[in-house]
């Protein structure tokens, strides 16, 4: 049963790619009377983000509250190459992409040396501040950033229906990429030396890990992705704002998608962004609602919290298992492993101890 | 092989290790017993830089290794397993094996977790200590004994030349501790040194070759098993004041 399962993924993948593809020329049909493709736009480049920051968030289980620093500085980077170097609209700006992610990840490197020297709760404390610092600078640095007037990208001669679909595809690229850079982490040696952090970085450490170099990698590698979508957002937008750019939201949404979808998996945080993005454009459409999605946001994680505390696809993954296990052997349940919840007392009491 | 030369190492007011000298000789079992408290896991994580010595030398085959950082230590061929066994809860047991094989260089961003050579060889190694059964399951579901033995198994994929071993046999039953006390027989005709801290008298008496005893972060006595027992030194450390 579960070989099926296994056997049968790889269409389940293509279908599913087939599906997000031809998109353009089913949604508006099928949803008339909302601008879908617009919601698919936002979908993909969230969907992208929260996989991007699951490839250093949840392989090394320290979580970042800062990643709209990236986002906002691949924004900013755009709008000004574009401006300085009178770049043309309609694909002129998507080409820039990579050099938008590019600066990120830039940025990213001494913003790592300085916050992975920390752990834990004050690592997020850390990003968080981080992430004020340069919401701040985009006020203040009026020279680059023209201050709170913001900045504005070339506008692209698309018009009606078409105007979203450029977006979607270059988003839907960048998300696959991210997808394939997350897939190939997971499965090379690097990756499970970032798994073996997430679970005790000394012993790791102690193992031959090199942890200092693994977890920047990793940092720098999801500022990369976040600052092309960043770039591609701002585009999208045509303008952006230090408040915009750099979005406390942003922050938030995209650890909640991966939360909520399952930390440290592939699939987990995209699907967290197909649930949560459609449902925030949907609350936000109506206008006596706006900011009624922030008390959805606040809702689900409270749901995640209490209900699905390791997310969407493990809980689903254990259950099947589980499902598979009980039906392939009834009768084999003497002799077997111990079942998962059923952890040996000492060990789970005395896991952090050792004496000198 | 091993040498600790005169290490120091204080924790606010306690001395953990004072003026502290051992040497370990290369393919021997030596032992380190001691009541607790008398700084042997100190001189473990001295040794293998989870800790930084005040003052003192480490040597490592006649160069200096003192305050190395632990990937460093471990680099070099000296591989340490815990008191309280630290293996990685949500990895499998398999992946947890592949965590130490060596990295060539880099980050191994362009290496997969496992060749097939080595996953071969980490299955082996499961065989060896008698938990390849499990190798699918995610070590948190292992018993402490398990987690011992996968840790112990942990090490051995990265072939050290130099094993420490934080008290093994430490809550594990007396079969498996036999099992133990086999494998590191085996290892040890094979040429790998060790170093054990224990408690179990029986364990380390009929397993080493030199008994080394520490009290209250000095040396104080060493030797083969017998004299040690007979020392009125150790007696005096275990039972006296």
């Amino acid at each position: 049963m579960l070989a099926t399962v296994v056997k049968y993924r790889p269409f389940a993948y293509l279908l599913l790619l087939i599906v997000a593809i031809s998109m353009p020329w089913y949604a508006p049909g099928l949803f008339p009377g909302i601008s879908v493709m617009s919601i698919a736009v936002l979908t993909v480049i969230f969907a992208g983000a929260a996989s991007s920051w699951n490839i250093f968030s949840g392989y090394t289980g320290y979580i970042a509250l800062g990643h709209a620093v990236f986002f906002g500085t691949g924004a900013y980077a755009l709008a000004i190459i574009c401006q300085d170097w009178h770049v043309k609209s309609d694909y002129g700006p998507m080409m820039l992409l990579p050099i938008a992610g590019l600066v990120a990840a830039v940025v990213a490197v001494p913003l790592g040396l300085i916050s992975l020297r920390t752990r834990g709760h004050t690592f997020v404390v850390i990003t968080i501040a981080m992430f004020f610092i340069a919401q701040l600078l985009a006020y203040n640095l009026r020279a680059v950033t023209h201050g709170s007037a913001g900045l504005e990208l070339p506008i692209p001669s698309w018009s009606g229906d078409a105007f979203d679909v450029p977006f979607y595809y270059v988003g839907l690229l960048i998300l696959l990429l991210t997808l394939a850079t997350s897939w190939w982490v997971r499965r090379s040696k690097y990756g499970l030396g970032l798994l073996a952090i997430r679970d005790d970085e000394d012993r790791a450490r102690g193992l031959g890990v090199k942890t200092g170099s693994s977890k920047l990698l990793a940092f720098v590698l999801s500022a990369f992705f976040v600052g092309m979508l960043g770039g591609l957002w701002a585009y999208y937008i045509e303008s952006v704002f230090p408040n915009s750019g750099f979005d406390a939201i942003f922050d938030v949404s995209t650890a909640l998608m991966a939360f909520l979808g399952g930390l440290g998996t592939l699939a987990g945080p995209i699907l967290g962004a197909l649930i949560l993005v459609p449902a925030q454009q949907y609350v936000a459409a109506d206008a006596t609602l706006t900011s009624w999605y922030l008390v959805l946001y606040g809702a689900v994680f409270l749901a995640v919290i209490l209900l699905l505390p390791e997310g969407i696809i493990p809980t689903i993954r254990k259950r099947l298992t589980r499902w598979l296990a009980r039906r392939a052997a009834p009768a084999a349940i003497a002799g077997g492993p111990p079942p998962a919840n059923q952890r040996d007392p000492v060990s789970a009491a005395t896991r952090d101890g050792g004496d000198r | 092989m091993l040498e600790v030369r005169s290490v120091s190492k204080a924790y606010g007011g306690i001395q953990a290790l004072n003026v502290c000298s051992i040497g370990i000789e290369h393919g021997k079992i030596t032992g380190l017993i001691g009541p607790n408290g008398s700084g042997k896991t100190t001189l473990f994580n001295v040794i293998t830089g989870y800790e930084r010595a005040d003052t003192g030398e480490v040597r490592f085959n006649d160069s200096a290794i003192t305050n190395y950082t632990p990937d460093a230590v471990f680099g070099l061929g000296i591989g340490r397993t815990f008191q309280m066994s630290r293996v990685f809860p949500r990895l499998t047991v398999v992946e947890n094996m592949h965590v130490a094989t060596p990295q060539h260089g880099g980050l191994g961003f362009f290496r997969r977790w496992s060749s097939s050579r080595e996953q071969q060889h980490a299955l082996e190694l499961l065989e060896f200590v008698g938990i390849a059964h499990l190798k699918h399951m995610p070590a948190e579901n292992l018993s402490y004994g398990q987690k011992k033995l996968l840790e112990f198994a942990c090490i051995l994929i990265a072939e050290p030349q130099v094993i420490l071993l934080d008290e093994p046999a430490g809550g594990i039953n007396p079969t498996m501790i036999n099992h133990l006390a086999g494998h590191i027989r085996t290892l040890n005709q094979r040429g790998i040194t060790f170093l054990i801290v224990e408690h179990n008298m029986e364990f380390v008496m009929g397993l080493c070759d030199t008994v080394n005893v520490m009290h209250r972060g000095e040396t104080i006595a060493g030797g083969t098993p017998a004299e040690v027992r007979n020392n009125p030194a150790v007696l005096e450390a275990y039972l006296g004041d």
